[in-house]
């Protein structure tokens, strides 16, 4: 006797790890996609992520509600974001861009990534994001999925936490 | 019309309307088409690797060798000819993934980048690109005209001139 | 084209410093660019600069700001018969389709999604300008 083919929605629901990944492969593309177009960076590998960020970072924290609820932050050591900024300001060689620059270039960043990991994973959803709040000492945070890039700067951690799930059958927040 | 022929690592610049400035099989290397059409300013970069620092006595020696040594000089050339930086276009070819190239990130990426990059630094803005895949290329530059084209040779279809147009008019 | 007027709107400074560089940079005639944190912003702009003879051109606007976002700026601005033909673009990391349909039902001309280059900015703005 044969088994039945399981239908797409069991096979789902049966592998909450798959989808983990596939946030993690749309969180990672959406970086790729960000530091490419706009920073003419790229990224080299991904890993897991520590749970806790790492000492001496920026962490980048940005809200979003509507079809889910959770936050995104990304985390960066400072000379990765100043190089980061200092390409997207268009900065010629040899002049930094200011404290305050890289701050606000980091925010964009967190910001569009954010955005662009929310448009692929839910490609018909509606959310609203916050402005990006930047913080030097951040806890872990109390669940989600998180991954570390290499880029061809430096190295940014990348962390996601659904309070709310997107009501997907099948796919946990 | 006489054709100057821009090889790998070379960089030519003219105001002469008569030339056509052309370069041929790139794989993984970046050329720069550039052109200032208030000027009628023409030049055409070929350039091999993104990054001088590996090798700064021959950046010196051939600064169309390196993305950021040749682009400066290419922008800097025309300049010298009359050319103005907010009115030079710019178009980007090649920056293949050639077979053989097993890098983490591969070289036709990294030109391409370290392309955008610095022109983005130098204050001139990309028209439009021909870059990446599997396929080589060549890029031509009419001087007279301002009118630029790309040819695109892959194994499956030797040589495809209405493709090219596409190509370019696809490009982001 | 001639002697452009234009305002951005977005709460970030650092895409509003990009979205400056890039329109000074795409050989348009601009002749004079400001710039708004919010929607609530933009339109005291709007109401100070689109006054003829020296009317506003084109406003590149963000959607998710505070105090008052995007679509409730094209809103309000469309409210008001004197802005009802300023060109919007808006500059947005939310290309889902539900978003850009709203948004081109309220009156938005174009919309690019971010991450975007320069050259797409540059191609919208003669789009939009070209057609008016």
């Amino acid at each position: 006797m044969t088994e039945p083919m399981p239908t797409s929605d069991t096979a789902f629901s049966d592998a909450p790890a798959d989808s983990n990944d596939l946030m993690l492969s749309d969180v990672v593309g959406a970086a790729r996609d960000v530091l490419n177009v706009m920073f003419f960076s790229d990224v080299l590998e991904d890993a897991d992520a520590p749970p806790a960020p790492r000492p001496e970072t920026m962490q980048v924290y940005v809200k979003f509600e509507g079809d889910g609820v959770g936050e995104f932050r990304m985390e960066i050591d400072d000379p990765t974001a100043e190089s980061l900024a200092g390409s997207f300001l268009g900065a010629e060689p040899g002049s930094a861009p200011s404290p305050d620059e890289v701050q606000q270039v980091m925010g964009e960043l967190g910001n569009m990534v954010c955005g662009a990991f929310l448009s692929r994973y839910e490609k018909d959803g509606l959310f609203s994001l916050s402005s990006p709040t930047i913080e030097r000492a951040g806890a872990a945070m109390p669940s989600g999925v998180a991954r570390s890039l290499q880029l061809l700067d430096g190295t940014m951690d990348l962390r996601i936490n659904w309070s709310v799930p997107v009501d997907r059958p099948g796919l946990p927040g | 019309m006489p054709t100057l022929v821009v090889g790998i690592s070379d960089c030519r610049c003219t105001n002469d309307a008569s030339v056509d400035l052309v370069t041929y099989a790139l794989g993984s290397c970046i050329a720069v088409g550039a052109y200032d059409p208030v000027q009628g300013v023409g030049g055409l970069l070929h350039y091999l690797l993104p990054d001088s620092r590996q090798d700064q006595q021959r950046a010196t020696q051939q600064p169309a060798m390196y993305a950021d040594t040749g682009i400066p000089h290419l922008i800097r050339s025309m300049e010298r000819l009359g050319a103005q930086r907010k009115h030079i276009r710019v178009r980007l070819a090649g920056g293949a993934q050639m077979v053989s190239d097993t890098a983490q990130l591969a070289v036709g990426k990294r030109n391409q980048l370290a392309a955008r990059k610095l022109l983005w630094q130098m204050g001139v803005l990309v028209e439009m690109e021909a870059v990446g895949g599997m396929a080589s290329r060549n890029l031509g530059l009419k001087v007279g005209t301002g009118e630029f084209w790309v040819q695109t040779n892959t194994q499956a279809e030797p040589r495809l001139p209405e493709a090219s147009h596409a190509i370019l008019a696809g490009a982001r | 084209m001639q002697s452009l007027r234009i305002l951005i709107v977005d709460d970030s400074p650092a895409m509003r410093a990009y979205v400056r560089r890039t329109v000074q940079l795409a050989s348009l005639p601009v002749k004079n660019v400001f710039e708004a944190g919010n929607g609530q912003e933009a339109l005291e702009i709007v109401n100070q600069e689109n006054e003829a003879p020296n009317k506003l051109d084109l406003v590149f606007a963000d959607l998710n700001m505070p105090v008052m976002n995007g679509e409730e700026f094209v809103a309000k601005l469309r409210g008001n018969q004197r802005d009802a033909t300023l060109p919007v673009l808006i500059i947005s990391t939310d290309a889902t389709q539900r978003r850009v349909l709203k948004l081109r039902e309220l009156g938005a001309q174009g919309y690019i999604s971010k991450p975007c280059q320069p050259e797409m900015i540059r191609l919208k703005v003669h789009q939009i300008l070209g057609e008016q």
